[in-house]
């Protein structure tokens, strides 16, 4: 087999390939041996037609036979033989069977980026490992606390700040209600009725609170006040808006005591000990997965910056593509609107295409390093990924790996089983070091 | 009729034929009842331009057929040849 191999740009590499005429003709004559077998050809039995009348008869389905066959036996042996880490054919062209029975096609393989491999056995980085003080696990206690707050009516005293306010009240922009002139503007901004209102300086309108500050009881208000210029609600912007406000009760929250019978309600059967020494223990898990994982990013920081190669182009954009869908699912998660999205749409894109670069030669770096170390992934280790997957996609074992092997995701859950093998030895080989500057922080 | 190209008019390949063929130097057509033996051996030679050694002959009758009415026809009778080339002569049908 002759192999004539030209690199392109981007990882690509043109492949001519020439298949001697011995290998084509014994291929032919197997194929054709097989239709023979099976022909049903009027004057003959089946399996009794000459091989001549075959030939002739079923040429074009034989043809296509032999192409299907050789190509993809040849172009893997091609493949082999220029020693090329390919990651997938991107097109086979021009394939001709010549009249010497030699066959001849083009082939294009995008092909994994070519780099030297950087010293990743002894890293060395500077890191600041988090220590759990006894102020982090009151902070985390207090918001445990604040589910079991209970509130309690006051009526001896004007509402002030940080109270909780029971009122009705309407908004007007001019003389048209809000509810008439901006339909679609959350409830809460239109009026409600006996509503809740948290006396804080962010809530609702801006000065709305500040505005309705010293009400009694049934005492009703109006005032007017100016939308600011960077308002969310964009039709409120700059414009002015009036409330008219009665307002029937007002509400202090209470917050629970901190003793054994809170740590109860919180989680039956601990005491506030207890409680305190399991949100410590939690906390410095945290700690230590954050450091292990600062520890990681700070090595792969420092080797990827050793490494400039060309990416294959098709990787990166199937990459972008995945970055945008999870940028876009998560920010439709956290109430983001599509307009807002299509607005950033550019500053989006570029910031995926960034990422997609950084995981892409991520990934090609870490492959390479699992290959020189000889990694592999096991049945084990494949089984652990599934699982996980499956947890992460509420969806059963079984049936996920029935999926993956439907669509050949096998691969790239061992890919993955390898960049994480990959990723905990760079690790267990980084000397870290305390920076000499900022102190370990609580 | 007396046109060398009316007397031939099929060649006959079955199992039995490319044995003939192959083992004996014997090709078989299918020829029109009307031709001798002279006229399809002048025939063979003037249209593959090859030597013809032998030819031997067979008449068939035409099947009856019928399709569910009483009245029945036939299938058309036909000759048969089977024509032997001189040694070192092929003809090659497929």
């Amino acid at each position: 087999m002759n192999v004539v191999c030209d690199p392109q740009p981007n990882c690509i590499v043109h492949l001519q390939v020439e298949l001697p005429a011995d290998q084509v003709t014994r291929e032919w004559q197997s194929i054709a041996k097989d239709f023979q077998r099976l022909a049903r050809i009027p004057g003959y039995r089946p399996g009794k037609a000459p091989q001549s009348l075959i030939d002739t008869r079923f040429a074009r389905d034989i043809r296509e036979e032999l192409e299907k066959k050789l190509l993809n036996e040849s172009l893997s042996e091609a493949i082999k033989q220029k020693n090329l880490r390919c990651l997938s054919v991107e097109k086979v062209e021009d394939v001709q069977i010549g009249e010497d029975k030699t066959m001849r096609y083009r082939a294009s393989v995008i092909t994994a980026p070519e780099f030297e491999l950087p010293d990743y056995s002894s890293i060395t980085i500077d890191l600041a490992k988090r220590t759990v003080s006894d102020e982090d696990v009151q902070k985390w206690l207090e918001q445990l606390r604040e589910p079991h707050a209970t509130f309690e009516a006051v009526e001896n005293r004007p509402v002030a700040m940080g109270d909780y306010a029971v009122m009705t009240y309407e908004g007007k922009r001019g003389d048209q209600l809000l509810s008439e002139a901006l339909p679609k503007a959350p409830a809460q901004l239109q009026g409600r009725r006996n509503a809740w209102i948290f006396m804080d300086e962010g809530t609702l309108v801006p000065g709305f609170a500040k505005a309705v500050e010293g009400m009694a009881i049934n005492d009703e208000r109006s005032f007017t006040l100016d939308v600011p210029s960077d308002f969310p609600l964009e039709d409120l912007r700059g414009s002015q808006v009036s409330y008219a406000v009665t307002l029937h009760g007002i509400n202090v929250k209470q917050l629970p005591p901190f003793d054994d019978a809170l740590a109860e309600k919180i989680e039956s059967g601990k005491t506030l000990e207890s409680l305190r020494t399991e949100v410590r223990e939690a906390l410095e898990q945290m700690a230590e997965s954050e450091f292990l994982n600062g520890k990681r990013n700070a090595a792969l920081k420092q080797l990827l910056s050793s490494v400039q190669c060309e990416l294959p182009a098709q990787s990166v954009q199937q990459e972008t593509s995945t970055l945008l869908r999870e940028i876009v699912q998560e920010n439709h998660a956290r109430g983001v609107s599509d307009e807002e999205l299509r607005a950033n749409q550019d500053e989006i894109v570029g910031i995926a295409q960034q990422n997609a670069t950084d995981r892409v030669r991520t990934n090609f770096l870490l492959l390479r390093i699992a290959e020189k170390e000889n990694l592999e992934a096991t049945d084990t280790d494949m089984v652990m990924v599934i699982s996980e997957m499956a947890r992460r996609h509420e969806i059963p074992v079984k049936k996920l790996i029935k999926e993956l092997q439907a669509r050949d995701g096998l691969g790239g859950v061992r890919e993955r089983v390898l960049i994480r093998k990959a990723l905990d030895l760079i690790a267990a080989n980084v000397t870290v070091r305390e920076p000499a500057d900022t102190p370990a922080q609580s | 009729m007396n046109e060398v190209h009316d007397h031939i008019q099929t060649v006959i390949l079955t199992e039995k034929a490319t044995l003939l063929s192959e083992k004996l130097n014997k090709y078989v057509f299918r020829v029109n009842p009307a031709a001798n033996k002279l006229q399809i051996k002048r025939a063979i030679e003037a249209t593959f331009k090859k030597k013809v050694l032998d030819v031997n002959t067979a008449n068939f009758s035409g099947k009856k057929k019928r399709e569910r009415r009483a009245d029945y026809g036939r299938r058309p009778h036909w000759k048969k040849a089977v024509v032997t080339l001189k040694p070192g002569e092929k003809l090659d049908f497929v």
